[in-house]
């Protein structure tokens, strides 16, 4: 088998052995006999998306990059002219970047990196070095200090050898040195007790040979004021950007450029959605999910019952099976909102609710949240009454308490105390009512 | 940073960057307005260089008061008659505080590598030796304080040995650690280090260094850059505060950014104008005065309180508003300043069903209420259920109208407010 890969590696290449062979033949000789694992091809490629929703489906995933940012355009300038003054003019410096989840911070910053090498390919710009952490990605803060050296060398060393390490290099200013552009997300995790982690992060780029421009990304706004010692945050710098969660426009504006030249999505859909995120987070991943979830749920509709009942005509069923319309939105909605919890209470046992309904009637009876889980019996009997059930024995209804407990309905003490121990729900008691009712 | 039209435009916007250029906030090159702290450490250091004899010295001073670049200043470009070695360590670098003695002995010697154990003795061996002085400067020595201090004894007391060629100077933030950590080198007055602290910079100060930066860098008249009566303000503003110049240095730098960038538009939008209009507006904005600096304290200072630099506009998602407001409810109406998780979704509830909008369910309400958090409007401390975790609000109800700008909503939910308690 081996001597057959040879033979095709040569009759595949019949122009190169000449020089590689003379030029270190043991090298490449041991190259060609390297066995390397390797994934069988698929026997056939995976099929483009045909119909239009599929192709809705691919853009509207989380992952899809798109071609550009929208309704960012203010924070990228910022962040971009921000580096590319510091490139060109040498020095350093740092900026922090702070918004919630799903507003678009890492995305922009990628793309500031990707434009930056864009104009640096062009000329306009000097080269530099750019690293990428991730402080969720780190076991402990201090090997923060082990990756940034490894990718600035590619050479593995423990976390206080990289530190002195990085320190000699941003202190000194060598023939090799370039610029160096350090991105650190989720700042928030590199905190310790003694900040020396952050420290060093934020006093680097105030030495006058390092070069070093840092671009410091967390979710909470005001870290600097609660977090950070004084002498961190003074070496951090004002210099401060906050990504502001999205509005209704943007969010519309967001989905509607990733579905451009497709028309199979509802414009009243998507403004639904929009105004459904924006109410509650303004997080772009979020409007997203649901859009796509919607499109599923649109094919899925297209496929099954292919005949609508409610259709009057045969062309408003063609169009209900290839477009989303508000209803799929609202379906997908529910899907990500609705609780769990309803489902599971409604799914308990007769007595398991009785249950619940008692620890309520104690509630409103006594308005303290804890009760004894003697009074609970008290009540569970008079609703047993009413109902013209049987009274069940105290120990089964332990045993009903115990359930509802493994299930994180409600919450109680220790069964040491047994018919003393306090319990008390653990969910709303709206939703109580309002899920016994709708039995 | 290169304009098209080549008139006087250039010039402006080149003064610009240079100025930007020069407001950076590692050591500079030359140091204003601590001629005397300078005198001291000079003549400290000459004193016992010169006659070869040990000393320490402590130096305090809050964040951006200059101490480190005074130091390193000296040391790097004053020369002194006697022959010594320098050694710089910023303490925040090392892991442990008994790693200061090693890193010290690797220092004077590369290829000594034991353990940190042996590295004090090895020192106190070396340290008298007779040999050229050594200054060894340690760079936020307060992180070397243990329980029983006993690093910072060690170090403090290295000076003293007999026939000891060491030099210290530690630089910390606190006024009195040696008064309060290093109680007994009181006792013994050759142990006592010499104290220096830096105050902050007052007004003039911060005015004078600011412009004397620029003027290095622009080489002519600083009003061309920022005008006096910014510097002024600048000063005043900062000095009442805290006084720290990297914190002046940078407002004025994103000050000059913003002028920069306003003259840039302008100079493009005047080529594309008339002449005549060229010159005019280009001498009204032509440098930094007091309502850009202004605009730009605003929006240093403004924290998490006032959302946002764009007026009118409002940022926080209704739901939010919503948790907001009630919390307020809660802490006015209620008992108590604290409230559980729990008990504020079901009194966001009762609001949320009060004016007829959609209730998000628990799961949700508490994933938004993080949310808020992240926006430094409320403290929510973690705990294994979260229906029990405490919440607190951090503003009161002004700072929460401004922060929320929808008075309506406030003002009604707050007439009702026992309701939903």
């Amino acid at each position: 088998m081996i001597i057959l890969f040879l033979k095709v590696v040569e009759e595949k290449t019949p122009k190169k052995p000449k020089r590689t062979g003379s030029a270190t033949p043991g090298s490449t000789q041991k190259k060609r006999l390297r066995l390397t694992p390797a994934i069988s091809s698929r026997s056939c490629k995976v099929a483009d998306p045909t119909s239009p929703l599929g192709e809705i489906r691919r853009r509207l995933h989380v992952a899809a990059v798109p071609q550009t940012l929208p309704c960012r355009e203010d924070e990228f300038n910022q962040i971009f002219s921000y580096v590319e003054g510091k490139l060109s003019d040498g020095i350093g410096g740092c900026m922090y970047i702070s918004g919630v989840p799903g507003t678009g911070k890492t995305a922009t910053v990628n793309e500031v990196i990707r434009m930056l090498r864009e104009s640096q390919t062009e000329g306009d710009l000097p080269d530099f070095k750019l690293i990428e952490v991730n402080g969720m990605k780190l076991t402990a803060p201090q090997q923060i200090y082990v990756q940034i050296w490894d990718q600035l060398t590619g050479s593995k060393v423990t976390a206080d050898k990289a530190a002195k390490l990085l320190h000699a290099k941003f202190s000194t200013n060598g023939p090799r040195h370039r610029p160096t552009v350090l991105i650190v997300d989720e700042l928030d995790l590199l905190w310790t007790r003694q900040q020396d982690v952050l420290y060093n992060i934020f006093e680097w780029p105030n030495r006058p040979k390092a070069q070093l421009t840092v671009l410091a990304i967390a979710n909470t706004m005001d870290l600097p004021e609660r977090l950070l010692m004084n002498r961190v945050s003074s070496r951090m710098g004002l210099t401060r950007l906050t990504f502001q969660p999205y509005k209704v426009k943007q969010l519309q504006t967001i989905i509607s450029s990733r579905l451009e030249n497709l028309v199979s999505f509802e414009p009243e859909a998507v403004e639904f959605i929009a105004r459904k995120v924006s109410a509650a987070s303004g997080d772009a991943r979020r409007a997203l999910d649901i859009s796509r979830r919607a499109a599923e749920l649109a094919e899925k509709g297209g496929h099954t019952n292919s005949s609508p009942t409610k259709s009057p005509s045969k062309r408003g069923a063609q169009s209900s099976r290839s477009t989303v319309m508000m209803q799929h939105v609202q379906t997908a909605i529910e899907e990500m909102f609705s609780s769990p919890k309803l489902l599971a209470i409604q799914a308990c046992s007769l007595h398991e609710q009785l249950f619940l309904n008692a620890l309520v009637q104690e509630f409103n009876r006594t308005g303290v949240e804890e009760s004894f889980f003697d009074q609970v019996i008290r009540q569970h009997y008079t609703l047993c009454d009413l109902e013209g059930m049987s009274r069940p024995n105290v120990s089964e209804l332990l045993s009903v308490c115990a359930s509802l407990c493994s299930s994180r309905l409600i919450l109680s003490e220790h069964g040491r105390n047994d018919i003393r121990q306090k319990v008390r729900l653990n969910i709303g008691i709206d939703d109580v009512t309002y899920a016994l009712k709708c039995i | 940073m290169k304009l098209q039209n080549p008139n006087g435009d250039l010039t402006v916007t080149s003064n610009f960057t240079k100025a930007r250029q020069a407001l950076h906030t590692s050591t500079p090159g030359n140091i204003f307005c601590r001629d005397k702290e300078l005198d001291i450490i000079e003549t400290f250091l000459q004193n016992h260089i010169d006659n070869g004899t040990s000393g320490s010295m402590y130096i305090s001073g809050r964040p951006g008061t200059g101490k480190t670049a005074c130091v390193t200043h000296i040391l790097a470009n004053r020369t002194f008659s006697g022959k010594f070695k320098s050694i710089l360590i910023n303490c925040m670098l090392l892991h442990t505080p008994t790693s200061v003695f090693q890193q010290v002995a690797q220092q004077l010697d590369p290829k000594w590598n034991t353990t940190a154990k042996e590295a004090l003795s090895y020192l106190e061996d070396r340290l008298t030796e007779s040999g050229p002085m050594i200054v060894l400067v340690l760079d936020e020595i307060d992180q070397m304080s243990t329980r029983d201090q006993s690093v910072l004894y060690a170090l403090f007391e290295l000076p003293a040995l007999t026939n000891s060629r060491l030099i210290l100077i530690g630089l910390a933030n606190a006024l009195d650690l040696t008064d309060r950590s290093l109680i007994r080198l009181q006792s013994r007055v050759h142990f006592k280090p010499v104290l220096l602290n830096f105050s902050p910079y007052s007004k003039q100060e911060i005015a004078t260094i600011v412009s004397q930066r620029i003027q290095e860098a622009v080489g002519e008249d600083v009003g061309n850059v920022i005008a006096p009566s910014a510097l002024q303000y600048l000063g005043g503003k900062i000095s009442s505060t805290s006084g720290d110049l990297r914190k002046a240095i940078d407002i004025c730098r994103r000050a000059v950014e913003l002028a920069e960038t306003g003259a840039k538009k302008q100079s493009v939008l005047a080529s594309s104008n008339s002449e005549l209009q060229t010159s005019e507006s280009v001498q009204t904005n032509k440098c930094v005065s007091i309502p850009i600096l202004c605009k730009m304290m605003a929006s240093v200072e403004s924290n998490a309180f006032s959302v946002g630099n764009s007026d009118d506009v409002d940022d926080t998602p209704l739901q939010q508003k919503l948790i907001i407001v009630t919390l307020l409810v809660l802490v006015k109406f209620g008992k108590s300043k604290q409230v559980t998780l729990g008990k504020l979704h079901q009194s966001y509830s009762k609001v949320c069903s009060k004016y007829g909008m959609t209730t998000i369910d628990f799961d949700e309400f508490s994933h938004t209420c993080s949310l808020v958090e992240s926006r430094g409007i409320v403290i929510l401390k973690r705990k294994s259920n979260p229906r029990l975790a405490p919440i607190c609000l951090r503003l009161d109800e002004r700072e929460v109208e401004s922060t929320l700008k929808d008075k309506t909503l406030l003002s009604s939910i707050l007439a009702q407010g026992s309701l939903f308690v």
